[in-house]
Protein backbone atom coordinates (compact mmCIF):
# COMPACT_ATOMS: atom_id res chain seq x y z
CA UNK A 1 0.00 0.00 0.00
CA UNK A 2 2.71 2.48 0.85
CA UNK A 3 4.77 1.57 -2.46
CA UNK A 4 1.59 2.32 -4.43
CA UNK A 5 1.00 5.63 -2.39
CA UNK A 6 4.48 6.68 -3.41
CA UNK A 7 4.15 5.86 -6.80
CA UNK A 8 0.77 7.64 -7.36
CA UNK A 9 2.60 10.59 -7.79
CA UNK A 10 5.14 9.55 -9.96
CA UNK A 11 2.17 7.99 -12.58
CA UNK A 12 0.54 11.87 -12.54
CA UNK A 13 3.98 13.47 -12.92
CA UNK A 14 4.56 10.68 -16.07
CA UNK A 15 0.77 12.06 -17.41
CA UNK A 16 1.58 15.69 -17.16
CA UNK A 17 5.14 15.25 -18.81
CA UNK A 18 3.56 13.74 -22.11
CA UNK A 19 1.19 15.89 -23.80
CA UNK A 20 3.91 18.65 -22.09
CA UNK A 21 6.46 17.35 -25.29
CA UNK A 22 3.50 18.17 -27.76
CA UNK A 23 2.91 21.57 -25.93
CA UNK A 24 5.88 22.60 -27.39
CA UNK A 25 4.14 22.84 -30.83
CA UNK A 26 1.01 23.69 -29.92
CA UNK A 27 2.46 27.13 -28.02
CA UNK A 28 4.40 28.02 -30.89
CA UNK A 29 1.36 28.25 -32.97
CA UNK A 30 -0.55 30.03 -30.02
CA UNK A 31 2.48 32.06 -30.27
CA UNK A 32 2.12 33.63 -33.36
CA UNK A 33 -1.36 33.29 -33.95
CA UNK A 34 -2.44 37.06 -33.32
CA UNK A 35 0.75 37.83 -35.41
CA UNK A 36 -0.63 40.20 -38.51
CA UNK A 37 2.63 38.67 -40.43
CA UNK A 38 1.13 34.86 -40.44
CA UNK A 39 -2.05 33.53 -41.81
CA UNK A 40 -3.75 30.93 -39.42
CA UNK A 41 -5.93 28.44 -40.65
CA UNK A 42 -7.17 25.49 -38.78
CA UNK A 43 -10.26 22.87 -39.69
CA UNK A 44 -11.77 21.20 -37.17
CA UNK A 45 -12.09 17.64 -36.75
CA UNK A 46 -16.27 18.37 -37.10
CA UNK A 47 -15.56 19.67 -40.78
CA UNK A 48 -13.19 16.56 -41.73
CA UNK A 49 -15.88 14.45 -40.15
CA UNK A 50 -18.90 15.93 -42.38
CA UNK A 51 -16.74 16.41 -45.63
CA UNK A 52 -16.02 12.39 -45.10
CA UNK A 53 -20.11 11.74 -45.23
CA UNK A 54 -20.30 13.41 -48.61
CA UNK A 55 -20.18 10.70 -50.75
CA UNK A 56 -20.63 11.05 -54.85
CA UNK A 57 -19.87 9.31 -57.40
CA UNK A 58 -17.12 11.52 -58.72
CA UNK A 59 -14.05 9.50 -58.54
CA UNK A 60 -11.82 12.02 -57.27
CA UNK A 61 -14.11 13.26 -54.73
CA UNK A 62 -14.03 9.90 -53.23
CA UNK A 63 -10.47 9.51 -53.07
CA UNK A 64 -10.36 13.22 -51.11
CA UNK A 65 -12.82 11.33 -48.91
CA UNK A 66 -11.07 8.70 -48.59
CA UNK A 67 -8.08 10.78 -47.35
CA UNK A 68 -10.06 13.30 -45.15
CA UNK A 69 -11.93 11.07 -43.64
CA UNK A 70 -9.58 9.82 -41.18
CA UNK A 71 -8.34 13.21 -40.43
CA UNK A 72 -8.91 14.63 -37.53
CA UNK A 73 -7.44 18.41 -37.37
CA UNK A 74 -5.18 20.79 -39.59
CA UNK A 75 -3.36 23.84 -38.69
CA UNK A 76 -1.21 26.00 -40.83
CA UNK A 77 1.08 28.89 -39.46
CA UNK A 78 2.07 30.22 -42.52
CA UNK A 79 3.74 33.69 -43.94
CA UNK A 80 5.26 34.39 -47.46
CA UNK A 81 6.29 38.10 -46.76
CA UNK A 82 8.62 38.23 -43.77
CA UNK A 83 12.72 38.84 -43.27
CA UNK A 84 13.18 36.37 -40.63
CA UNK A 85 11.78 33.26 -42.60
CA UNK A 86 15.41 31.34 -41.24
CA UNK A 87 14.98 32.64 -37.54
CA UNK A 88 11.88 31.41 -37.06
CA UNK A 89 12.54 28.43 -39.13
CA UNK A 90 15.40 27.36 -36.49
CA UNK A 91 13.24 28.49 -33.35
CA UNK A 92 10.86 26.00 -34.65
CA UNK A 93 13.12 23.69 -35.07
CA UNK A 94 14.21 23.62 -31.66
CA UNK A 95 10.82 22.93 -30.29
CA UNK A 96 10.23 20.14 -31.92
CA UNK A 97 10.74 17.44 -29.49
CA UNK A 98 13.02 14.50 -31.11
CA UNK A 99 12.11 11.92 -29.11
CA UNK A 100 8.50 11.77 -30.09
CA UNK A 101 8.85 12.89 -33.77
CA UNK A 102 10.77 10.57 -36.26
CA UNK A 103 11.90 12.57 -38.77
CA UNK A 104 10.71 11.77 -42.03
CA UNK A 105 12.24 14.19 -44.89
CA UNK A 106 14.66 16.74 -44.84
CA UNK A 107 15.04 19.44 -48.20
CA UNK A 108 17.69 22.11 -48.09
CA UNK A 109 17.17 23.79 -51.49
CA UNK A 110 19.46 26.77 -51.77
CA UNK A 111 18.05 29.01 -49.20
CA UNK A 112 14.79 26.61 -48.70
CA UNK A 113 15.04 24.29 -45.61
CA UNK A 114 11.65 21.90 -45.56
CA UNK A 115 11.70 19.21 -42.86
CA UNK A 116 8.61 16.61 -42.46
CA UNK A 117 8.02 14.87 -39.26
CA UNK A 118 5.95 11.96 -38.21
CA UNK A 119 4.22 10.93 -35.39
CA UNK A 120 3.46 7.28 -35.04
CA UNK A 121 1.64 4.58 -32.52
CA UNK A 122 2.80 1.42 -33.78
CA UNK A 123 2.20 1.30 -37.43
CA UNK A 124 -0.71 3.76 -37.83
CA UNK A 125 0.98 7.70 -38.30
CA UNK A 126 -1.00 10.04 -36.28
CA UNK A 127 0.50 13.32 -36.90
CA UNK A 128 2.75 15.15 -39.86
CA UNK A 129 4.54 17.79 -38.93
CA UNK A 130 5.72 20.42 -42.08
CA UNK A 131 8.08 23.07 -40.97
CA UNK A 132 9.60 25.09 -44.01
CA UNK A 133 11.71 28.05 -43.89
CA UNK A 134 13.28 30.64 -46.32
CA UNK A 135 14.26 33.96 -46.07
CA UNK A 136 11.02 35.16 -46.61
CA UNK A 137 9.04 32.35 -46.29
CA UNK A 138 7.52 30.55 -43.20
CA UNK A 139 5.54 27.61 -42.69
CA UNK A 140 4.35 25.36 -40.13
CA UNK A 141 2.25 22.68 -41.08
CA UNK A 142 0.25 20.13 -38.81
CA UNK A 143 -1.82 17.34 -39.55
CA UNK A 144 -3.36 15.12 -37.28
CA UNK A 145 -5.47 11.62 -37.49
CA UNK A 146 -4.92 8.19 -39.27
CA UNK A 147 -2.37 9.38 -41.94
CA UNK A 148 -1.82 7.23 -45.01
CA UNK A 149 1.93 8.18 -46.98
CA UNK A 150 0.93 7.01 -49.72
CA UNK A 151 -2.23 9.18 -49.87
CA UNK A 152 -1.73 12.27 -47.92
CA UNK A 153 0.12 13.79 -51.36
CA UNK A 154 -3.55 13.93 -52.59
CA UNK A 155 -4.49 16.74 -50.40
CA UNK A 156 -1.64 18.91 -51.44
CA UNK A 157 -3.15 20.23 -54.72
CA UNK A 158 -7.24 19.58 -53.37
CA UNK A 159 -6.39 22.04 -49.65
CA UNK A 160 -5.77 25.34 -51.57
CA UNK A 161 -4.01 26.44 -48.48
CA UNK A 162 -0.89 27.98 -48.59
CA UNK A 163 1.75 26.19 -47.32
CA UNK A 164 -0.52 22.81 -48.06
CA UNK A 165 1.39 22.17 -51.42
CA UNK A 166 4.77 20.88 -49.48
CA UNK A 167 2.31 17.99 -48.51
CA UNK A 168 3.60 16.58 -52.09
CA UNK A 169 7.03 16.16 -51.07
CA UNK A 170 5.74 13.58 -48.94
CA UNK A 171 5.05 11.23 -52.18
CA UNK A 172 8.07 12.44 -53.64
CA UNK A 173 10.17 10.90 -50.68
CA UNK A 174 8.22 8.01 -50.64
CA UNK A 175 9.09 7.09 -54.58
CA UNK B 1 -55.64 30.78 -18.47
CA UNK B 2 -55.83 31.62 -22.29
CA UNK B 3 -53.74 34.99 -21.47
CA UNK B 4 -51.02 32.92 -19.84
CA UNK B 5 -50.48 30.06 -22.04
CA UNK B 6 -50.40 32.83 -24.86
CA UNK B 7 -47.76 35.04 -22.95
CA UNK B 8 -45.78 31.56 -21.81
CA UNK B 9 -45.99 30.55 -25.75
CA UNK B 10 -44.79 34.20 -26.54
CA UNK B 11 -41.91 34.14 -24.19
CA UNK B 12 -40.79 30.84 -25.79
CA UNK B 13 -40.62 32.45 -29.34
CA UNK B 14 -38.76 35.09 -28.33
CA UNK B 15 -36.32 33.05 -26.58
CA UNK B 16 -36.03 31.00 -29.90
CA UNK B 17 -35.71 34.29 -31.99
CA UNK B 18 -33.21 35.45 -29.75
CA UNK B 19 -30.88 32.35 -29.28
CA UNK B 20 -30.32 31.52 -33.08
CA UNK B 21 -28.12 34.28 -33.76
CA UNK B 22 -26.69 33.80 -30.05
CA UNK B 23 -27.11 37.43 -29.26
CA UNK B 24 -25.01 39.29 -31.91
CA UNK B 25 -27.83 39.51 -34.74
CA UNK B 26 -30.12 41.54 -31.37
CA UNK B 27 -27.70 43.32 -29.94
CA UNK B 28 -26.58 44.96 -32.86
CA UNK B 29 -29.28 44.91 -35.47
CA UNK B 30 -30.44 48.79 -34.11
CA UNK B 31 -27.35 50.24 -34.42
CA UNK B 32 -26.67 53.40 -36.35
CA UNK B 33 -24.75 52.13 -39.47
CA UNK B 34 -25.98 48.34 -39.19
CA UNK B 35 -26.95 46.67 -42.07
CA UNK B 36 -29.66 44.09 -40.77
CA UNK B 37 -32.05 42.22 -42.31
CA UNK B 38 -33.63 38.60 -41.90
CA UNK B 39 -34.79 36.85 -44.91
CA UNK B 40 -37.89 34.55 -44.56
CA UNK B 41 -38.53 31.40 -46.52
CA UNK B 42 -41.33 32.76 -48.38
CA UNK B 43 -38.68 35.19 -49.98
CA UNK B 44 -35.74 33.18 -50.01
CA UNK B 45 -37.54 30.91 -52.56
CA UNK B 46 -38.63 33.60 -54.33
CA UNK B 47 -35.51 35.24 -54.91
CA UNK B 48 -34.40 31.56 -55.65
CA UNK B 49 -35.53 32.09 -59.25
CA UNK B 50 -33.56 34.90 -60.15
CA UNK B 51 -30.31 32.49 -59.67
CA UNK B 52 -29.01 31.20 -62.93
CA UNK B 53 -28.48 27.79 -62.33
CA UNK B 54 -30.02 25.14 -61.42
CA UNK B 55 -27.85 23.93 -58.69
CA UNK B 56 -27.83 27.04 -57.22
CA UNK B 57 -31.49 27.20 -57.11
CA UNK B 58 -31.34 23.98 -55.40
CA UNK B 59 -28.94 25.46 -52.94
CA UNK B 60 -30.83 28.64 -51.85
CA UNK B 61 -34.52 26.67 -51.54
CA UNK B 62 -32.21 24.65 -48.80
CA UNK B 63 -32.43 27.30 -46.65
CA UNK B 64 -35.01 28.22 -44.12
CA UNK B 65 -33.97 31.56 -43.01
CA UNK B 66 -31.37 34.02 -43.39
CA UNK B 67 -29.96 36.42 -40.96
CA UNK B 68 -27.52 39.02 -42.46
CA UNK B 69 -25.81 41.60 -39.91
CA UNK B 70 -23.31 44.16 -41.99
CA UNK B 71 -21.27 47.04 -40.53
CA UNK B 72 -19.41 48.61 -43.13
CA UNK B 73 -16.74 51.22 -43.45
CA UNK B 74 -17.04 52.11 -39.75
CA UNK B 75 -15.41 51.09 -36.71
CA UNK B 76 -17.41 47.62 -35.87
CA UNK B 77 -19.18 48.17 -32.57
CA UNK B 78 -18.61 44.50 -32.52
CA UNK B 79 -16.04 43.41 -30.04
CA UNK B 80 -13.95 40.47 -29.18
CA UNK B 81 -15.85 39.70 -26.21
CA UNK B 82 -18.95 39.75 -28.24
CA UNK B 83 -17.67 37.53 -30.01
CA UNK B 84 -16.10 35.02 -27.83
CA UNK B 85 -19.31 35.74 -26.16
CA UNK B 86 -21.15 34.49 -28.88
CA UNK B 87 -18.75 31.24 -29.31
CA UNK B 88 -19.67 30.00 -26.16
CA UNK B 89 -23.48 30.57 -26.83
CA UNK B 90 -23.29 28.30 -29.90
CA UNK B 91 -21.07 25.91 -28.86
CA UNK B 92 -23.77 25.24 -25.51
CA UNK B 93 -26.22 24.80 -28.71
CA UNK B 94 -24.56 22.05 -30.70
CA UNK B 95 -23.15 24.81 -32.98
CA UNK B 96 -19.55 23.32 -34.33
CA UNK B 97 -16.25 25.55 -35.46
CA UNK B 98 -15.96 24.24 -39.03
CA UNK B 99 -13.00 26.40 -40.14
CA UNK B 100 -11.45 29.34 -39.08
CA UNK B 101 -9.19 31.40 -41.01
CA UNK B 102 -6.50 34.62 -40.09
CA UNK B 103 -4.86 36.33 -42.60
CA UNK B 104 -3.38 40.23 -41.61
CA UNK B 105 -6.47 41.74 -39.67
CA UNK B 106 -9.06 39.69 -41.40
CA UNK B 107 -10.88 36.76 -39.21
CA UNK B 108 -13.14 34.04 -41.21
CA UNK B 109 -15.26 31.92 -38.65
CA UNK B 110 -17.68 29.26 -39.91
CA UNK B 111 -19.59 27.40 -37.93
CA UNK B 112 -22.27 24.54 -38.63
CA UNK B 113 -24.58 22.60 -36.48
CA UNK B 114 -25.14 18.64 -37.75
CA UNK B 115 -28.08 16.86 -36.74
CA UNK B 116 -29.27 13.32 -37.76
CA UNK B 117 -27.09 13.65 -41.17
CA UNK B 118 -28.80 17.36 -42.37
CA UNK B 119 -26.64 20.78 -42.02
CA UNK B 120 -29.39 22.52 -39.73
CA UNK B 121 -27.05 25.67 -39.20
CA UNK B 122 -24.54 27.78 -40.55
CA UNK B 123 -23.29 30.58 -39.31
CA UNK B 124 -20.29 32.58 -41.07
CA UNK B 125 -18.42 35.10 -39.38
CA UNK B 126 -16.39 37.83 -40.89
CA UNK B 127 -14.23 40.43 -39.33
CA UNK B 128 -11.97 43.43 -39.95
CA UNK B 129 -11.43 46.68 -38.26
CA UNK B 130 -13.69 48.61 -40.48
CA UNK B 131 -15.85 45.87 -41.61
CA UNK B 132 -18.02 42.88 -39.41
CA UNK B 133 -19.73 40.28 -41.00
CA UNK B 134 -22.65 37.81 -39.60
CA UNK B 135 -24.24 35.51 -41.98
CA UNK B 136 -26.63 33.20 -40.56
CA UNK B 137 -28.50 30.24 -42.41
CA UNK B 138 -30.92 28.11 -41.09
CA UNK B 139 -31.21 25.04 -43.06
CA UNK B 140 -32.37 21.65 -44.14
CA UNK B 141 -29.83 20.34 -46.16
CA UNK B 142 -28.93 16.44 -45.72
CA UNK B 143 -25.58 15.10 -46.21
CA UNK B 144 -27.04 13.29 -49.86
CA UNK B 145 -28.23 16.72 -51.50
CA UNK B 146 -25.06 18.02 -50.46
CA UNK B 147 -23.30 15.15 -52.25
CA UNK B 148 -25.71 15.92 -54.91
CA UNK B 149 -24.88 19.37 -55.14
CA UNK B 150 -21.21 18.33 -55.24
CA UNK B 151 -21.56 16.30 -58.17
CA UNK B 152 -23.04 19.24 -60.11
CA UNK B 153 -20.97 21.83 -58.98
CA UNK B 154 -17.56 20.52 -59.85
CA UNK B 155 -19.32 20.02 -64.08
CA UNK B 156 -20.25 23.62 -63.92
CA UNK B 157 -17.34 25.06 -62.51
CA UNK B 158 -15.23 23.17 -65.08
CA UNK B 159 -17.12 24.00 -68.05
CA UNK B 160 -17.01 27.88 -67.03
CA UNK B 161 -13.41 26.94 -66.90
CA UNK B 162 -13.11 25.50 -69.79
CA UNK B 163 -11.10 28.18 -71.83
CA UNK B 164 -9.41 29.57 -68.62
CA UNK B 165 -7.65 27.62 -65.93
CA UNK B 166 -7.87 24.05 -66.69
CA UNK B 167 -6.74 22.62 -63.35
CA UNK B 168 -9.62 20.68 -61.73
CA UNK B 169 -10.83 21.64 -58.95
CA UNK B 170 -12.78 19.41 -56.11
CA UNK B 171 -13.68 22.14 -54.07
CA UNK B 172 -16.91 24.64 -55.14
CA UNK B 173 -15.73 27.74 -55.69
CA UNK B 174 -17.69 28.98 -52.55
CA UNK B 175 -15.54 26.98 -50.53
CA UNK B 176 -12.32 27.68 -51.84
CA UNK B 177 -12.82 31.04 -51.51
CA UNK B 178 -13.31 31.24 -47.85
CA UNK B 179 -10.31 28.95 -47.47
CA UNK B 180 -8.36 31.33 -49.47
CA UNK B 181 -8.67 34.29 -47.64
Amino acid sequence: MKKFFWLLPLFVLMAAALPAQNDAIIRFFNQYMEDERFTVVSVSPKMFSLVSKISTDDEDWEKFREVVGDLTGLRVLTSDSIDNGVALYKEALSKVPAGEYSELLTVRDGQENVRIWTKDNGNIINELLVLVGSPDEFVLLSLTGKIDLDKISYLSKDLDIKGAEHLNKVKKEKD
Amino acid sequence: MKTYLLSFILCLLGLNLSAQDYGLYWKYKDYDGAIAFSVPRWAIHAGSWFAEEKTERKLIRKVRKARVLVFEEQDSPVTKRDVEKFSRKARKRHLESMLSVREKQTRVEVWAKERRNKLRKIVILVREPETFALVSLRTKLSIDEIGALLKELPKEFKDKNKDGNSEERLLPPSVRSVIRI
